[in-house]
């Protein structure tokens, strides 16, 4: 894939970014499984916490491809604040950039976009994960305010949002057409981060619960029409694929990266038929997932439809990217189970792209329905 | 030939280390595991079964058992913590075997009832750093002094080394690599840090340091220049040990996915009813269950006398890619809890990951495996 000059140029920023001020400390924040804050508003000040985002609304006014290229450089090196930088665009900005109105775009849009506030999305569930639309959070109008109650989990950068686009249903009965897409911000009564995850990776991010104790939101908090929420993170979550899709590829770009190092400073690898093979498969799944990847994002910028290509590049990405960092960590012998290099971390953080926004199973049920009509 | 059914003292053997394996192990693997502490309490319990030395004879108060109750012990034993799989193949195959193979009846006398009775923990000293385990390009050298020889180098990744009291350790000689016995407390000998490992974190990892240790020659292991023959064989045995953990990791992955599936609902029924979960489901099962058989097939083969060092590098390369893909679809299973502590999956991908590079990475098994079939 043959990018364009000004393509090229950003990418080189973002990867400045990545290498010389996330890298160092990447191995430290999954350590000490520490958030890091002044990442965050360095991100937020090279305009890259809302790369798709009109510049009107306080983003970089750039495309889908020129997203999906920060996210992959910052994976590269990092997947926690890769998944951090694609959570807070894809699924916090998003929302309110495709359903929220001029008055809740100024409000919210802008300061996420900027980066000067952090995001988070509640959607999923203890018992709402792949069937996100069983949500269980209620929404009660009671006068001029929604009252919300319930508990959403799973949450990326749950523990720290300060604007949360979330949903919840205003008539269990109506399903999916009960549901209603809102937003809330910190420090409304009645509205908590519960417990943060001790997970297997991306561990310099934040995964927590958000809690809902009748909690009242002026009903102006709500994001378009009622009822309207599960077409509202039907939409999110598609144009959040290739932003996750982008986010695996960078990872297992690492993993490669670290690989082609190991091997090069290794001579006896180096002539090893089988470490050729297993570069070379490496490398050569990585360029298949990216030409997946920019595909996809080449053709929502052109406002065609996606859903098909973005769910290919997230599954082929996200299922390739674990095969590629499980094997780093197998070229690297036995020092690769230690710190001592980023390959273990690369495969800890890789797993969840299987998972997030959307598993594999999903993605291929998605990708099936699109082949095969209903 | 493949067993159709165990022996009744083999399942007797299964059943205890099961029933052990849930009530002495279970509760404590995830607080061991997050700590990485060496499961001291644990392994004292297991050496009162008698199930420290499985494969010590009963002269030298050891278990005496065949090569294939030693693979059904540690697979029950890896199904709760493949770690204390990894502590007792140590013990075992990397420390017991090449005692029995290759010390004097001194060094068998002295050594192999305290490792029975788990009054000793044994460890297996040959990989360094980027060396890896290649015997030729070690580091670690011995100097023949009178009756003495001084040794100095290092070893790294280590297991049992946090515990261990006697290291077979293996240096350079003018004669070719050699293995040594060395106990902790000789002078100039130190266990330096222990490694935060991705998985096997429970198995004391450590590495080690030799500044001119004064060994007799005592306690060289067979002559000089053994090196070679002894590691390999040794790691004949490991590999037996290891396909064994990975089919115990691989089957608790299994198990544990097959019952999230029938309790998790989503989409208004338990997500075992959906296609896309059982083909992960009957995948897991298919590399699993091919794997065990392969692990048998390589401990009857071991225990009939004929070499089994194909069929143990076969079983290790299959189990442990068993194991791995386990790991990976067992999380995939759990969905966002499987990436969370709270379960124990995302555990059994990292401890599988370890059995897969622990004494020999897919590459080094199919070499030694390609050799084999051109000889023929």
């Amino acid at each position: 894939m043959i990018l364009s000059e000004s393509h090229r140029k950003f990418r080189e920023k973002v990867r400045d970014f990545a290498q010389n001020e996330v890298a160092p400390i990447s191995k430290k924040l999954d350590k000490e499984a520490k958030f890091s804050w002044e990442l965050f508003h360095r991100m937020g000040e090279l305009d890259l916490l809302g790369i798709p985002i009109p510049k009107k609304y306080g983003g970089a006014g750039l495309d889908t491809l020129s997203y999906a290229i920060a996210v992959e450089e910052v994976g590269r090196v990092c997947g926690s604040n890769g998944i951090v930088l694609a959570a807070h665009t894809s699924l916090a900005c998003y929302p309110i950039y495709i359903a929220g109105n001029e008055e809740q775009k100024k409000k919210w849009l802008i300061p996420l976009a900027r980066g000067e506030k952090a995001g988070a999305f509640g959607l999923t569930e203890p018992d709402a994960g792949s069937d996100a639309a069983a949500t269980k959070t209620t929404a009660k109008l009671v006068g001029d305010k929604y009252v919300i109650n319930g508990t959403k989990r799973f949450i990326t950068s749950g523990y720290i949002g300060e604007i949360v686009p979330f949903v919840a249903t205003e008539d269990p009965l109506k399903r999916h057409h009960g549901i209603s897409a809102f937003v809330v911000e910190k420090g409304t009564p009645g509205f908590s981060p519960g417990r943060d995850e001790d997970k297997l990776g991306l561990k310099g991010s934040y995964t927590s619960e958000l809690i809902f104790e009748d909690c009242a939101i002026p009903k102006e908090n709500r994001l378009g029409a009622s009822g309207e929420g599960f077409k509202i993170f039907m939409q999110t979550l598609d144009g959040g694929r290739i932003s996750i899709g982008a986010l695996a590829l960078g990872i297992a770009q690492g993993a490669l990266d670290a690989s082609i190092k190991y091997v090069r400073e290794h001579q006896s690898l180096k002539k090893s038929q089988f470490i050729q093979g297993f570069i070379a498969d490496m490398a050569t799944q990585i360029e298949a997932a990216r030409g997946l990847i920019y595909d996809a994002a080449i053709l929502k910028d052109r406002g065609l439809p996606v859903t098909k290509e973005s769910a290919m590049a997230k599954l082929y990405a996200s299922e390739i990217g674990m095969w590629v960092c499980s094997q780093a960590v197998e070229l690297h012998g036995e020092e690769g189970l230690t710190s001592k290099y980023p390959v273990e971390r690369f495969m800890r953080d890789e797993k969840l792209m299987e998972i997030g926004e959307g598993t594999s199973e999903i993605q291929r049920i998605v990708i099936a329905k699109q082949i095969l009509g209903r | 030939m493949v067993p159709m059914d165990l022996t009744s003292e083999q399942r007797l053997i299964q059943d205890m280390v099961r029933r052990f394996a849930s009530t002495e192990l279970q509760p404590v693997v995830s607080e061991i595991d997050k700590e990485a502490t060496f499961p001291y309490e644990v392994i004292k319990k297991l050496s009162e079964l008698g199930f420290l030395g499985i494969t010590i004879p009963d002269k030298y108060e050891g278990a005496n058992l065949d090569a294939l109750s030693y693979c059904i012990i540690i697979e029950e034993l890896s199904k709760v913590c493949g770690s204390v799989g990894t502590i007792l193949i140590v013990n075992n195959a990397l420390v017991a075997y090449p005692l029995l193979k290759y010390g004097r009846e001194s060094q068998k006398s002295r050594w192999l009832t305290p490792l029975a009775k788990g009054e000793i923990i044994g460890a297996f000293a040959l990989t360094e750093g980027s060396a890896g385990s290649d015997l030729s390009n070690m580091e670690t050298k011995a100097e023949k002094v009178k009756d003495n020889y001084i040794i100095s180098g290092r070893k790294s990744l280590v297991a049992n080394a946090e515990a261990a009291g006697l290291f077979i350790v293996f240096a350079s000689t003018p004669n070719g690599p050699t293995a040594f016995l060395i106990e902790r407390e000789s002078p100039g000998f130190r266990v330096t840090e222990k490694e935060d490992t991705l998985g096997g974190r429970t198995s004391g990892i450590c590495n080690l340091e030799f500044k001119d240790v004064k060994v007799s020659e005592d306690n060289l292991l067979g002559k000089e220049g053994d090196g070679k023959p002894i590691s390999e064989e040794a790691l004949d045995f490991t590999n037996l040990g290891i396909g064994a953990e990975a089919v115990g990791i691989g089957q608790a992955a299994l198990e544990d996915s097959m019952h999230y599936a029938k309790e998790r609902h989503q989409f208004g029924r338990p997500i075992c009813e959906f296609q896309l979960v059982q083909d992960m489901l009957v995948e897991m099962k298919l590399k699993i269950a091919a794997s065990r058989l392969l692990v048998y097939d390589a401990a009857l083969k071991c225990d009939s006398g004929s070499s089994f060092a194909t069929e143990a590098s076969i079983a290790k390369l299959s189990a442990t890619d068993a194991a791995v893909f386990a790991g990976i679809k067992a999380i995939q299973v759990h969905g966002g809890y499987g990436y969370i502590k709270d379960y124990p999956v995302e555990r059994y991908l990292r401890d599988a990951k370890f059995a897969q590079i622990w004494c020999g990475p897919s590459t080094m098994q199919k070499t030694k495996i390609a050799k084999s079939l051109l000889e023929r």
